[in-house]
């Protein structure tokens, strides 16, 4: 079995070719740094069958600009290629993956790649680029020069694959190669520099058309870039982007709830008592819960994947670095800050990319405040609480303000966390701004699907579990029935239950935010997962107005709720609260060990879940005082 | 518009401070393929004025304040 690495710069084409090569759905994204882990895959079935290639691997790494790391997305391809006992099996040869637009500059990698010792194979992206162009390549020149076979790939048909096979599959012995990570000195650097411009000259003849895909993105930058107008359309499509998640979603959520409500019947009618009440207001009401806001998850990674396939967000962060930097973070905080608004894992790994120790502690103390795709069902419950659906426009912009509201406290954070950290060095941009492409939708796509799928999965078992315990804790122990009397009514068994029981002694931690002991319930359980906040309140309010949809069953019952004084638990104030305190709580468990790998110590990790939520709960329940001396 | 500044600037030294950071800076703008002798153009001036956007060939870059003090030349 062999193993080939495929190492590039930045934004090369390298895990399209990953892709084409092992099958795998990894995201391809347009913009520097979007690997910042290694992957490795085995070859697909198909090609290794086809061209006899079989027990090939190969490991898609973070792409560098020089195999000497500075950052630590950049060690991860170093400890690949010469780390011995790291956990990737030996390496038998590099795949340097070169974008054929920019030649010069990509060569110097490969120059290096060939120092390594390794043998090489040197694979040459953006094939329907260069020919969209016009230009002409001479690779049996690159191949001379360079000591290496050269492969043209396109990454949108993937012709050049049989070649590339035909190339790694013939055996390697690396017994008798030395390996090496190449020294570096500004005069050798020089010199490949003039090498690799001079063979770039010689090797590529340009056409007339070649400059039409650079003009397009200079004038897309002339508007996207401005000093002002780019400030404005960054805000625009923000705004349309966080807003678009209620309003586009709707009708399919509307959809959905109304078929959840009638499953719901369907259950609790046809099957009797106990179970039917289980099945029907338990499970079913706690899985619709969740499987209602997938619409709202797809719209935003639909949001995101356009954003990042285009090729704007490397100018965003060029935009952006200033107002940025004024809080101790810098332009290449922004991506992992976007990413935030997805999920916070792969967010707090793409801090990898920043170089700066300080940028990338406040970066990755500042990503769990971002308004992560969990968040949205807890947030469209209850703004759909406070404004109904009669005017989704206004939720939309109400669900825009809770997402720029977050913005502020990462941002207030972050100068906080600046204050504190001793450390003066300037943040890096150095930040390459690629060209404008078109985005793939089809792709784009699928991954929203994907992403959408996932949310349910990893939701689902959590939410299974939890509503088997809640249910059972809302609906036992049964008061007793004498014969001839009527049923107990659900709300007197919830009263009684072992749930309440519990709830009496926590009750006194909630009451200040102006909540009972089952929204308090729903808080706890939210830090298994934060939508499962949304199914715990489903049942513990036990929805039970079967025939209406399911979202707008919960929403009646939240109205209708009252303290056993008669006053209303779910007043504005107390939505505020809790809409307050998911913003800024650290709840979510998953992010917690992410952040302990990547900061390496339980102490700050431990500090931030403590501080956030002491924080979150302060204000939420200085917000709701407040509110409800204002009358609300 | 933007694009109005399009300076042509020939690197004569690439210099940063002494210590590593600096190191890793002048380093890694080599990487970059920025050398002396090398003709840039100066793109545009964004972010309030501090992030510099050079154009060399193909690529683009943005650079702050401190990577594009680095490039000193006429």
């Amino acid at each position: 079995m062999s193993t080939w690495a495929l190492i590039g710069s930045p934004n090369s084409g390298k895990t399209t070719l990953y892709n084409w090569l092992t099958g795998s759905k990894s995201k391809t994204v347009n913009y520097p740094g979007s690997t910042v882990e290694y992957s490795m895959g085995m070859l697909r079935e198909h090609l290794a069958e086809k061209e006899n290639a079989k027990e090939i691997s190969i490991v898609d790494t973070p792409g560098v600009y020089s195999l000497r790391p500075q950052s630590e997305d950049e060690k991860v391809t170093h400890d690949v290629l010469f780390k011995t006992n790291g956990s990737v099996s030996k390496i038998d040869g590099i795949i340097a993956v070169l974008d054929a637009t920019q030649l010069g500059r990509h060569l110097l990698l490969a120059k290096q790649a060939k120092e390594s010792g390794y043998p090489l194979v040197t694979v040459l992206t953006m094939r329907d680029l260069i020919e969209k162009e016009g230009s002409k390549l001479d690779l049996a020149l690159i191949s001379k020069e360079l000591g290496s076979e050269i492969i043209l790939f396109d990454g949108i048909f993937g012709r050049g694959l049989n070649e590339l096979l035909l190339e790694i599959k013939k055996p390697t012995n690396l017994k008798e190669i030395e390996i090496s990570c190449p020294d570096w000195n500004i005069e050798n650097q020089t010199a490949v520099i003039k090498w690799a411009d001079a063979l770039h000259k010689n090797a590529v003849s340009n056409s007339k058309n070649e400059k039409s895909a650079r003009s397009f993105s200079n004038s897309v930058d002339a508007v996207l870039m401005h000093p002002i107008l780019g400030f404005v359309m960054f805000f625009f499509f923000m705004t349309v982007l966080f807003s678009a998640v209620y309003w586009a979603a709707t009708p399919a959520m509307d959809l959905i709830d109304a078929s959840f409500g009638r499953l719901i019947a369907l259950v609790t009618e046809n099957i009797p008592g106990l179970t039917g009440e289980f099945f029907g207001s338990g499970l079913v009401a706690a899985i619709g819960g969740v499987v209602i806001f997938v619409p709202q998850i797809f719209i935003l990674f639909i949001g995101i994947g356009l954003l990042e396939s285009t090729g704007y967000l490397a100018r965003v962060a060029a935009l952006i670095d200033k107002p940025l930097a004024m809080l101790g973070l810098g332009g290449r905080s922004f991506v992992p800050l976007l990413s935030g608004f997805a999920c916070a894992i792969p967010a707090i790994m793409a801090t990898r990319n920043i170089t700066s120790k300080k940028e990338r502690l406040i970066a990755q103390n500042v990503i769990p405040f971002m308004t992560c795709s969990a968040r949205l069902p807890v947030y469209a419950l209850l703004i759909g609480f406070l404004y109904g659906n009669s005017n989704p426009l206004l939720a939309g912009f109400i669900m825009a303000v809770m997402y720029f509201g977050a913005i502020i406290v990462g941002a207030i954070a972050a100068r906080a966390i600046s204050f504190f950290i001793k450390d003066n060095s300037r943040s890096r941009l150095l930040m390459e701004l690629p060209l404008y492409r078109r985005p793939r939708f089809s792709i784009i796509f699928l991954q929203a699907i994907t992403k959408a799928k996932n949310f349910v999965v990893k939701a689902g078992p959590i939410i299974f579990t939890l509503a088997i315990v809640l249910w059972f804790a809302t609906n036992f122990p049964r008061p007793l029935i004498t014969e001839g009397t009527a049923d107990v009514p659900a709300a007197v068994v919830a009263q009684q239950s072992y749930a309440a029981q519990v709830g009496q002694v926590i009750e006194p931690v909630f009451k200040p935010m102006g909540l009972d002991w089952r929204v308090g319930f729903g808080l706890i359980s939210a830090f298994a997962a934060r939508e499962v906040f949304v199914s715990s309140l489903a049942l513990m309010f036990n929805v039970e107005e079967k025939e209406e949809a399911q979202t707008a069953g919960l929403i009646t019952a939240m109205k209708n709720a009252t303290f056993p004084n008669g006053s209303p638990i779910f007043t504005t104030a107390s939505v505020v609260g809790i809409l307050i305190f998911f913003m800024i709580a650290l709840q979510c468990t998953s992010t917690v060990g992410i952040l302990k790998r990547e900061m390496g110590s339980w102490t700050p990790v431990m500090m931030q879940l403590v501080f956030s939520n002491l924080v979150a709960y302060g204000l939420a329940v200085s917000a709701v005082t407040a509110l409800r001396m204002l009358g609300y | 518009m933007l694009m109005s500044i399009m300076k042509k600037f020939i690197i004569q030294k690439i210099e940063a401070s002494s210590d590593s950071a600096g190191k890793d800076l002048i380093k890694r703008l080599y990487d970059l393929g920025l050398h002396p002798g090398l003709e840039i153009e100066i793109v545009a001036k964004v972010s309030f004025g501090s992030v510099t956007i050079v154009q060399y060939g193909p690529t683009r870059l943005a650079l702050n304040e401190e990577e594009f003090l680095c490039l000193h030349g006429h």
